[in-house]
């Protein structure tokens, strides 16, 4: 809640106005029995019209005094519920973007993308929801029960306790809502799940005749969850009634006693009248409203309690931004000495005594499996993390006296992935360098094999790519990272697997393409292809985190017994 | 919302769907006359308790002594109390059907349909629908026109009985204050279905940005280390503020024109209560049309009743849009053209001899793909297929197991045209290997057996072996009962490849398809996924999809795609003769070594 509130503190102006005009608008509907009792009374009774005309005329002005109070609380409210969830939103978004890896791994990417949508919605739909909320309900029981007590002590008295009740028969019934909830929530993922696993199984599922099976599966979720929902709707759908009956239930107690008090000329001498114990009676109603909104705050609050704290702790994570750096180019040899790797809060070792050197100009290669430790290699070159143990350099200088910023202007990469965004193709290859003009952008797409296609589109350079490139091919895809990634002006370029959804005939000229386009510049390709490797200045071969061999392709033939290995299998023997 | 006439259509297409309901909408409704009927009864009881209070205290303030009929009055109260007690029990049997049989109607079984279709619909469907849209229908859809059905219904039923009820009952009382009322309510229903319709549009707008905004947030954190390597932050943070702007604006528009509805709906229903008050008092103090004290009551209670269903009929207009969209999309995919089954013939005999005889296909009418492809493959044949990424190649797989139906030509297995038979009969012949491996959430047990479930242990362990996984398998804690799930990481791409390939062992079927098994797949790996594979396409015909070109090198035929068409088609040694395209892939991947 904390971290949540200086997001409202903006709107507490905002939020006491509308506290008020609620308040206001509120006491109308209190007011208004104990007017009509006044009519009753010394209207009705006396023959009085004057009487009734005056106070008729009161209703009317408070009436609408009232929604005008109300019409400006929904325009205030309005204003607090989008500004509180805009300003969250955008929020959490900064938090989210000025993490680094470490924290932002501690989340996830579904877990912040839950929280930094649903969970943000539902906080701040509930936020204006909540402000009317302990406003009016205090007032309309309280209200109630007060003017209910002036009219006659006892029967006030009767309607006070009746609330506490019927919220003490009500919680039980309300307590378990959420844990219901939970649980068809839990049914629904697993019916998407096995959704999702079945449409993209659909081929094997089809081809081994399983389709009912897979039916069965996704039809048993779906009944558990509905079994859940209606269980929840139903115990919801138990509020209503039972409040009403209550309080109903308390209106015939009270109307047996206020008879018998009438007949008490004691107390019809001290001035209690048959219109006073009509207006009681339509104070139930009033109560009414309030225990009921009290009642689904039962169910709504714990909820809101799980979003609030999944958000907080988003937002009381440490900031950790990269501030653009100044662009000085260093000369491109990366050397690591002693480098070794554990992912925080992992025990596993994933990268031990990493020594190696690429020299400035050099085309090296980093061949290994799956799981060898390619990629997290990768993420400390680029600085994401620092190294566990040991220290990488760039031109001679450590990575900690560079800085991550000045680290990501000299290296760039294109990562396995191959993320594009959403957007047109140029502005997806100038992220990489801002200032490009169009023909350099047409250049580096022309590098990367991509010129078929930009020209396939009439719209060219301006063709969109849809949210992460849902219109493009994987290869394409890559591609385009690849064009990105040597646009930028960096003194190391290392392309993570970016080879890997080309055919032989496609990578092979764009090797090409880059060996010209790149000339000069360090070069470090990462690969399980020993073809893609076999030709680099430099290879290193990497095997459950650590170096086994480096050296250029006969060397490696000839010392490295993992080497010869990867290349009989992948080219057969003859190479 | 394309065509003007669809809203009422898809409105009458859902009443429709309420006909095997049908007869637990009549015991609603049954229920719900019950229910209404007795909480219409109450304001004319508390007229008559009412009456007596006022009468007594009339006479007794002003010095008379009269009796007051205790005994009438209890009564009259218990009878009141068992109204109310009866009109919510029935209030809560009606809500117990409404919530058991509307709403399992309208959503558990919609949902179990639409798993269903899917079982008779083309994989062309599914290919070329996101997967995350056909989820979308299935929850999100499927929940809004559950909730809204539901309403409506409940709207109908009981709702429509109470307006009508309550009409007639104040028209009895008194004309002239039933008039004021009637007056009034219609007004607040206009104003209040007119402010929804605007604020809807509003909403829409904040749908779609919020839309955009998911993508946005989920582009970018998937994209994290993309971002973070490009300095991407400040891009995509001004994205993300611009959209939450636009949001914010349209989001402040709907939320207030939404919420006034309630103050205008309250100031009639107040202004109806005056009124009642004003009229009402004039006409007891003058005496005119023999009015009391408790029929004031009674109307006050009346108007207040009219208010639960005006509220809820307006809030159906709100939400009718967004309901027809949602109920359009459900339906669509419901009534999407489903795939015939010819049933002439039976299963092919299992020898494995497949011919294509001039097929044309494409995927698009605009782009014809292949024409006039014929291909005689001998049983225990090896059919190898290669090309560019992106050139077409799965077409030929999906042809030969029907996932895709031919535009022209014939496809004969073991001599019968496989257009005569039903899909599951022609795909007992094959077994397949994809380089996507598909295992589904469950033990490694039941996923290798998953193609021949009545198969023995001793079988499934022999197909492990065979695949080169038992002893991985039987190293695991659970061995054969180890459940893989998204979680799973202990085992590797490579492992999970290996179990796919024992399934098609187990499943021992005399045609073999292979596709682009082994990439992805760390070297070791591949060198025993190889060793699997040979032993597999012993003695069976086979297809396989090829990356790599020293698989296939001795296939009896090699095919070669090129955008998406066959440019040649022969043995290795006769294409590379030929000095084609072939000799052209088969050079490039030596190219890169020199």
């Amino acid at each position: 809640m904390k971290t949540i509130l200086p997001y409202l503190k903006a709107y507490r102006g905002k939020l006491a106005l509308t506290a008020v005009l609620c308040v206001i608008s509120t006491l109308e509907g209190v007011f208004l029995p104990h007017l009509m009792s006044r009519i009753v009374d010394e209207g009705i009774a006396a023959g009085d019209m004057g009487v009734i005309w005056t106070f008729g005329a009161i209703m009317f002005g408070l009436a609408l005094c009232s929604m005008l109070c109300a019409l400006l609380t929904s325009a205030v409210n309005a204003r607090i519920s989008a500004g509180f969830s805009h300003d969250l939103t955008r929020g959490m978004f900064q938090k989210a973007s000025g993490l680094n890896f470490e924290t932002f791994s501690k989340i996830g990417t579904s877990g912040l993308l839950t929280r930094s949508t649903h969970d943000v919605m539902t906080i701040s739909q509930a936020s204006s929801m909540f402000v009317n909320f302990v406003t009016i309900v205090p007032i309309l029981v309280i209200g109630g029960a007060v003017f209910a007590m002036l009219s006659d002590r006892v029967l006030g008295l009767i309607l006070l306790c009746s609330t506490p009740l019927a919220l003490l028969i009500l919680f039980p019934i309300v307590k378990n809502l959420d844990k219901l909830w939970k649980l068809s929530d839990e049914y629904i993922d697993e019916q998407n799940r096995l959704m999702r696993e079945r449409l993209s199984g659909i081929r094997v599922i089809r081809a081994f005749d399983k389709e009912a099976h897979e039916h069965g599966r996704i039809a048993h979720a779906t009944e558990e969850m509905a079994k859940y929902i209606i269980r929840a709707n139903t115990r919801a759908g138990y509020v209503n009634p039972i409040c009403m009956l209550v309080l109903n239930l308390a209106t015939v107690v009270m109307l047996l006693i206020g008879a018998q008090r009438l007949q008490d000329p004691a107390l019809l001498r001290a001035g209690l009248t048959a219109g006073k114990i009509i207006a009681t009676v339509q104070y139930v109603a009033l109560i009414l409203n309030g225990v009921m909104m009290l009642s689904w705050s039962f169910v709504f609050l714990p909820h809101l309690k799980v979003c609030v704290s999944r958000v907080s702790e988003v937002l009381t994570l440490p900031d950790d931004p990269v501030e653009p750096g100044d662009g000085t180019l260093y000369p491109g040899e990366l050397s690591l000495r002693g480098v070794g790797f554990q992912y925080p809060g992992s025990e596993l070792m994933m990268l031990s005594d990493i020594d190696m050197t690429v020299h400035a100009g050099e085309t090296a290669a980093l061949i290994g499996g799956t799981g060898s430790g390619k990629s997290t290699l990768l993420k400390l070159l680029l600085a994401f993390y620092p190294p566990t143990t040991g220290t990488i350099s760039l031109g001679g200088k450590p990575y900690e006296t560079l800085g991550r910023a000045a680290v990501r202007d000299n290296v760039s990469a294109a990562l396995q992935k191959g993320m594009v965004f959403e957007g047109t193709l140029l502005d997806n290859v100038r992220m990489g360098n801002p200032d490009a003009t169009e023909e350099m952008v047409k250049e580096a797409l022309d590098v990367a094999q991509m010129t078929e296609f930009s020209e396939s589109h009439p719209e060219g350079l301006s063709y969109r790519l849809a949210q992460s490139g849902a219109n493009i091919s994987g290869g394409q895809k890559q591609r385009i990272s690849i064009a990105r990634t040597i646009i930028k002006p960096a003194s190391v370029y290392i392309f993570d697997d970016s080879f890997s959804a080309l055919d032989f005939l496609t990578e092979s000229k764009l090797r090409k393409a880059l060996n010209r386009y790149l000339a000069g510049k360090t070069q470090i390709i990462i690969t399980q292809r020993a073809a893609t490797a076999m030709r680099c200045d430099r290879i290193f071969v990497l095997e459950q985190g650590r170096i086994v061999g480096s050296g250029t392709h006969d060397a490696l033939m000839q010392s490295c017994d993992v080497y010869r290995e990867i290349v009989r299998s992948q080219l057969g023997g003859d190479a | 919302m394309k065509t003007p006439s669809s809203p009422k259509k898809t409105v009458l297409r859902i009443l429709k769907d309420t006909r095997p309901i049908a007869g637990w909408l009549i015991v609603a409704s049954v229920v719900s006359i019950v229910s209404v009927a007795l909480s219409l009864l109450t304001p004319e009881i508390l007229r008559l308790l009412s009456d007596r209070l006022y009468i007594y205290w009339d006479a007794a303030h002003a010095g008379a002594s009269v009796p007051f009929d205790n005994g009438g009055f209890a009564r009259e109260c218990i009878i009141l109390a068992a109204a109310y007690a009866g009109s919510s029990l029935a209030g809560i049997g009606e809500m117990l059907i409404m919530n058991n049989v509307v709403s399992r109607h309208f959503t558990c079984a919609i949902r179990i349909g639409m798993s269903d279709k899917i079982r008779r619909l083309p994989v062309r469907y599914i290919d070329r629908t996101p997967n995350g849209e056909i989820i979308s229908h299935m929850t999100d859809d499927v929940s809004v026109l559950g909730t809204t059905v539901h309403s409506f219904l409940e709207t109908l039923i009981s709702g429509v009985l109470k307006l009508l009820g309550i009409m007639v009952l104040i028209f009895r009382l008194n004309p002239i204050l039933a008039g004021a009322v009637i007056v009034l309510v219609p007004l607040s229903l206009f104003f209040s279905a007119k402010i929804a319709g605007k604020s809807e549009k509003y909403f829409a707008a904040v749908r779609k940005k919020n839309g955009e905004l998911y993508a946005l947030t989920e582009e970018t954190f998937s994209g994290f280390d993309t971002v973070k390597a490009f300095h991407l932050e400040d891009r995509q943070c001004e994205r993300q503020a611009a959209l939450c702007g636009e949001m914010r604006d349209a989001a402040r528009k709907g939320n207030f024109l939404a919420s006034i509805v309630q103050p205008i709906v309250a100031l009639t229903n107040n202004v109806a209560y005056i009124a009642i008050c004003i009229l009402g008092g004039v006409f007891v103090a003058k005496g005119l049309f023999g009015m009391s004290v408790g029929m004031i009551v009674a109307f006050v209670l009346y108007a207040r009743m009219l208010a639960g269903p005006l509220e809820s009929i307006a809030q159906g207009f709100s939400m009718l849009q967004n309901t027809i969209a949602s109920a359009e999309r459900v339906y669509k995919m419901l009534d999407e053209e489903e795939m015939t089954e010819a049933t002439e013939e039976t299963a092919p005999e299992g020898i494995g001899n497949v011919r294509f005889e001039n097929v044309d296909f494409s995927y698009d009418q605009k782009q014809p793909l292949i024409k006039g492809l014929s291909i005689r493959v001998r049983a225990g044949e090896k059919v190898a297929i290669v090309g560019p990424t992106g050139g077409g190649k799965t077409t030929i797989v999906n042809l030969l197991m029907r996932f895709y139906d031919v535009d022209g030509g014939k496809i004969y297995v073991d001599g019968k045209d496989v257009y005569r038979m039903p899909r599951s009969e022609l795909r007992k012949a094959f077994s397949m290997v994809l380089q996507d491996t598909w295992l589904f959430s469950g033990t490694i047990y039941d996923n290798i057996a998953y193609g021949r479930p009545d198969a023995t242990e001793e079988e499934v362990h022999e197909a492990a072996r065979r695949a080169h996984i038992d002893r991985f398998i039987r190293s695991l804690p659970n061995g054969y009962q180890t459940v893989i799930n998204e979680e799973t990481t202990n085992i590797s791409g490579g492992q999970k490849q290996l179990l796919t390939i024992a399934r098609a062992y187990l499943a021992n079927r005399p045609i073999l398809i292979l596709d682009e098994a082994t990439s992805n797949v760390d070297t070791r790996t591949e060198i025993l996924i190889q060793k699997t594979m040979d032993d597999l396409m012993r003695d069976r015909t086979s297809f396989v999809i090829a990356h790599r070109l020293s698989t296939i090198v001795d296939a009896d035929t090699i095919l070669v795609i090129n955008h998406g068409s066959i440019v040649e088609q022969g043995t290795h040694a006769k294409l590379l003769e030929k000095n084609g395209f072939y000799a052209e892939i088969y050079h490039s991947q030596y190219e890169l070594l020199n």
